[in-house]
């Protein structure tokens, strides 16, 4: 008998690794179509339906050995109308091939027989594109500042305690103390109680004058199901009822053992009320412990000029390299604090809605975000537990006399500060500086902060990502430990003898 | 085993009515199983065991299942049908998608190319310019037999007829898949193939792993031995075990110079033979390019060998697909088409069913004629005018000769003979008309031939006539087209000929051999192109190839064109510009 397997839960990652591998092998096509994406400004956009990629159809050729054009071709076709044997007809000029012409069972790849155009277009994700938008990316410097001086907790579970706010008290566990500490001190139990009211009870309705055989037991029965508590307190008043219609009736022997009755239930109550219901000891609490996760914490300031100077196409090119930043940071990091200041005369710290998005003219001057970087820094971010960054863009007017401020103003930060990216975006053809320009005056600081300080020109959309590359690129030659990582190599090359005997980490196979 | 699960095993070969009867007798809805499920549409139908039938053993328990068994007790019983065990497996369209690029196995190593193979499968299914094939069967042990999870309770039915009973059949059966496949290890192979590309690829990178593998994909075609029966000895499996273990170990060594001058001793001294190339079928030159430079190269590593070993073996496992593919599907369209008319026999389908069933049948088997195309349409659905001849363009929707229609009729045409013989049957087929057992000589065209043969042998005048097939020759050297012959009496055999031609894989591809190795001058091989027909070689990407070729012998590669009298028409060199030196002579004492 067949078996049967349904298959269709079953997600097959097979061809994820095979779709990697001619992607990245196509790279150049997915960077060109990139570079298009951000250079019409669809970054803001990109994702729901991926974008498409072009690749030249040489690139992905497979070749084969195969007949080419030429020689006796003979074709059997079906559908024959008016051919008799023999018929001879010319060829259509320039028709190398015969009608038709396909051959049946041909075992040749579609793509490499011309599938007619020249170019293979396919489409990757949003997921895709970002992995390799920002591939090789990283913030520079970025040190493991304070790990000591944790900010950062993650709650772990550590057992149970006697004491807790009441959203973690354990009811189940604490039920189970109680009635172990009631066990244990002998408290009385309600149905102690009720029995010695029940046989009072019985006593005293048998002088009733209407009194039948059965009848205390038809009333008992009307218990069941109601609270032991409720019963008592009925019991009681109609024991006492009864008492009160009927004590001067008493035989003798009933009375003795009324009186015996009630002292076993005062007895009882008393004692009953010496064990308290619920003990504060009797609550069990979950306890959490707040373990400290080691983080590595950025907070990265991306200022904007938002000047009269800066028009409509100066401030889309700075806007899209900020969407840009920010989609790097939103994606790469898990703990990276961004802070949007905006400045014309004066700075102000806004939101990301108001920074993109806002409209605000006046006019420059620089060193008022700067001082609005340092004061925010000062209350908020200590830098010995922060790492830090700071982005800048301006069209490079500033107020005269506002620069040497500004340069003073940087060199502080920049003893604070992991690194500083500043961007200044122009006119196309339209380079040249007034006087007194902010590119001159942060040049020098190129040198003065090396490998901290970053500057490039954004003209035209096209710019832009070639600056951001070069900001955000993998650097290797400084802030790397070469001990540390020849040790690693060392380490690798003793490793190797092994790790060909172990088995390599891999899925199951199927 | 109870009493009456014996009883159901033991029911005699005619009575394979009784014994379906007797299975559904089990079910609560019984015979009605079936149309109830087509009714629902739902291919899961549920179905209910009698409380009396609780504890027979063996029965089925889900309605595909239950299918399968109904189908295998007509096939085996009836028509003795013999098959590798059936798995089913029901899948999305995803998943058929997946299935595609890696020609339906469950396992395989990793390469860019079928990644490129899922995107275009993945583009062409979404554009609409393909639709999703219902089922997949691969050539296995267990026979796995892939079904989308969209075909209704029929469709499901006429799959399972088609893959896990007639394609099953041919892969058990016909010699082809005999000599160069073997169904009970191929999935074990391909997972220790793809097992040993995974640790070539930590060791050595896999850069250097892919582009090997473009190298063995780029020679797929030159890596079997047509004519070779490659069936394995147990020696043989020794010695191959053998190396295996010898290339895991030498992976991690440096080969001893005496080990490597021993691997690199070519089999024949083809530089003796040099000068004698005038035979260009000459036995002495070896067809299989693939093993030969992997057996041969002189600087080779012996993981790449064994890397090359299996890609060669990958693809003589696929060779028997193309070269029998009329004969295969026509044989299970032969099957499905029969077991259907069983299953209303039985009167477990109804009339709605077989409508739906003929209808599928029809779009399978569709053949249009070689001039046959359709209006092409704008977005709206107007006919778009051609603005050069102010006609309507016509969009043309001939691609070939389906498969499915021309071995379909084939055999159809070959139990007719058996069952109504005509008088030219008699004249042509004496072999073949009237005979009585007309499924034993239908088994015996399935299993002993392929395409070529197939259609030299059994296609007949009449199948010929309903195709209204005709031959036509087009001549690069002359500048008209002639009609060879066509569906009357002077070209039958003409037409018949050229067409177990078109299908001859040997002829389809070009003749490449190894002749000559050069051992004792400068390495280099010659590789002999035979030409026929005329055909000359595409240049371009054979010259690509020649690459591949060249990064894996080392030294350079030579390939001559020769025509049937020995003269070489044409050479291309890798390094382009090459230039063989002076043959290596022994100098006389």
């Amino acid at each position: 008998m067949a078996t049967v397997v349904d298959r269709r839960r079953e997600s097959d990652k097979r061809f994820f690794s095979s779709r990697k591998r001619f992607m990245d092998r196509n790279k150049k096509g997915i960077r060109k179509a990139m570079d298009k994406a951000i250079a019409d400004g669809s970054i803001k956009n990109v994702g729901k339906d991926g974008i498409d990629v072009t690749i030249p159809r040489g690139d992905i050729h497979e070749p084969k050995i195969h007949h080419g054009q030429g020689g006796i071709q003979r074709q059997v076709r079906p559908g024959n109308k008016q051919f008799s044997g023999g018929d001879q007809f010319e060829k259509p000029p320039g028709g190398a091939g015969g009608p038709g012409g396909d051959q049946p069972g041909e075992p040749s790849d579609p793509s490499d027989s011309g599938e007619g155009s020249d170019e293979f277009v396919f489409t990757i994700s949003e997921e895709e594109f970002l992995n390799y938008l920002f591939e090789d990316m990283e913030l520079p410097n970025l040190t493991k500042k304070n790990a000591e001086s944790i900010t950062q907790t993650k709650p772990k579970r550590a057992g149970f305690v006697s004491d807790g706010p009441p959203n973690k008290m354990d009811l189940a566990r604490s039920k189970t103390t109680q009635i172990l500490r009631n066990v244990a001190a002998k408290k009385p139990k309600n149905r102690e109680i009720l029995e010695a009211l029940k046989e009072q009870y019985t006593l005293l309705s048998a002088y009733a004058p209407d009194y039948e055989d059965g009848a205390a037991e038809t009333y008992f029965a009307s218990f069941k199901g109601k609270r032991l508590s409720d019963n008592i307190d009925g019991l009681t008043v109609k024991v006492a009822e009864l008492l009160n219609t009927y004590e001067s009736a008493l035989s003798e022997e009933d009375a003795a053992r009324i009186a015996e009755l009630d002292d076993v239930i005062g007895n009882a109550e008393h004692r009953k009320s010496l064990v308290p219901k619920w003990n504060d000891l009797d609550l069990v609490f979950r306890h959490h412990e707040k373990v400290p996760v080691p983080t590595t914490q950025a907070a990265m300031f991306c200022m904007m000029d938002v000047s009269g100077s800066m028009d409509e196409h100066k401030k889309a090119n700075a806007k899209l390299f900020y969407m840009l930043l920010y989609r790097f940071l939103k994606r790469n990091y898990a703990k990276v604090d961004v802070v949007f200041i905006r400045h014309t005369t004066e700075a102000e710290e806004v939101d990301e809605e108001t920074f993109f998005y806002d409209r605000q003219t006046g006019g420059t001057k620089v060193s008022t975000a700067l001082e609005k970087m340092q004061e925010i820094i000062d209350a908020r971010y200590p830098t010995a537990d922060w790492n830090l960054y700071g982005a800048q863009a301006s069209d490079g007017e500033n107020w005269g006399g506002d620069n040497a401020i500004c340069i003073e103003l940087m060199d502080h930060l920049m003893t604070q500060i992991q690194a500083y990216f500043y961007t200044e975006v122009k006119y196309p053809g339209r380079n040249f500086d007034f006087g007194e320009s902010l590119w001159q005056a942060y040049k020098p600081q190129v040198e003065k902060h090396k490998g901290q300080f970053f500057m490039g020109k954004i003209n035209e959309k096209k710019d832009i990502w070639p600056i951001f590359r070069e900001f955000f690129k993998k650097r290797e030659d400084y802030e790397r430990n070469p001990s540390n990582s020849s040790s690693v190599s060392a380490m690798n090359a003793a490793m190797t003898p092994f790790s060909a005997s172990m088995s390599p980490l891999r899925p199951s196979p199927i | 085993m109870t009493q009456q699960a014996k009883k159901t095993d033991n029911v005699g070969k005619s009575d394979y009515k009784a014994a379906v009867a007797e299975l559904l007798s089990h079910y609560e809805d019984g015979p009605k199983l079936f149309k109830k499920a087509q009714a629902a549409r739902n291919w899961d139908f549920p179905i209910k065991i009698k409380d009396a039938s609780k504890d027979v053993a063996g029965l089925p328990k889900n309605w595909l299942e239950l299918t399968e068994k109904v189908l295998s007790i007509v096939a085996t019983q009836k028509y003795d049908l013999s098959y590798y065990p059936n798995v089913i497996e029901v899948i999305t369209s995803e998943q058929m998608l997946d299935s595609y690029s890696s020609v339906g196995m469950p396992v395989s190593y990793e390469h860019w190319s079928f990644g490129k193979q899922r995107i275009r499968e993945d583009k062409s299914f979404k554009q609409g310019k393909s639709g999703l094939a219902y089922e997949i069967v691969i050539n296995t042990d267990p026979s796995i037999a892939y079904c989308m999870e969209n075909n209704s309770p029929l469709m499901q039915m006429l799959v399972i007829a088609h893959a896990s009973f007639g394609h099953n059949n041919f892969f058990k059966e016909n010699e082809h898949f005999k000599n160069f496949t073997n169904a009970s290890t191929i999935v074990d192979d391909l997972r220790e193939m793809r097992d040993f590309v995974y640790e070539c690829e930590e060791q050595y990178g896999y850069e250097e792993v892919e582009a090997l593998l473009d190298s063995c994909h780029a020679l797929e075609f030159f890596a079997v031995n047509p004519y070779n029966k490659p069936q394995r000895t147990e020696e043989q499996m020794e010695k191959a075990a053998k190396a295996a273990k010898d290339a895991k170990e030498s992976l991690f060594k440096t080969p001893k110079e005496s080990e490597l001058y021993s691997k690199i001793r070519p089999k024949n001294d083809f530089a003796d033979k040099a000068n004698d190339n005038k035979k260009p079928y000459s036995s002495s030159m070896e067809e299989n390019v693939m093993l030969y430079i992997a057996d041969n190269a002189p600087h080779l590593e012996p993981w790449k060998r064994k890397i090359m070993h299996m890609v060669a073996n990958k693809a003589r496992y696929f060779y028997p697909q193309p070269r029998t593919q009329v004969m295969n599907e026509g044989w299970a369209s032969f099957w499905h088409w029969t077991l259907l008319h069983d299953m209303r026999d039985l009167d477990l389908i109804d009339d709605g069913m077989m409508m739906e069933f003929l209808e599928s049948h029809a779009g399978v088997l569709f053949q249009p004629d070689f001039d046959a195309s359709i209006p092409v349409v704008d977005q709206n659905g107007r006919p778009v005018i051609d603005p050069q001849t102010g006609q309507p363009k016509r969009h043309s929707i001939y691609s070939g000769i389906n498969p499915y229609a021309l071995g379909f009729a084939i055999f159809q045409d070959i139990k007719r003979m058996c069952q109504e013989p005509t008088e030219e049957d008699f004249k042509l087929y004496p072999h073949i008309a009237g005979k009585e057992d007309w499924l034993g000589v239908m088994k015996n065209a399935m299993r002993n031939f392929d395409n070529e043969s197939f259609i030299l042998q059994y296609l007949s005048p009449k199948v010929m006539r309903d195709f209204k097939f005709f031959s036509m020759e087009d001549d690069s050297d002359k500048d008209y087209y002639e009609v060879r012959g066509i569906h009357d009496k002077q070209g039958y055999d003409r037409v018949r000929n050229d067409l177990s031609r078109q299908y001859n894989l040997e002829l389809m591809l070009p003749r490449i051999e190894v002749a000559e190795y050069h051992s004792r001058t400068d390495r280099h091989i010659v590789l002999q192109h035979t030409i026929r027909d005329n055909k000359p070689l595409a240049e371009k990407d054979t010259t690509e190839v020649m690459k591949h070729m060249y990064q894996l012998w080392g030294h350079p590669i030579v390939l001559r064109s020769v025509d049937e009298d020995g003269n070489v028409k044409k050479t291309l060199t890798c390094p382009p510009n090459y230039k063989e030196p002076a043959p290596f002579s022994t100098p006389k004492p």
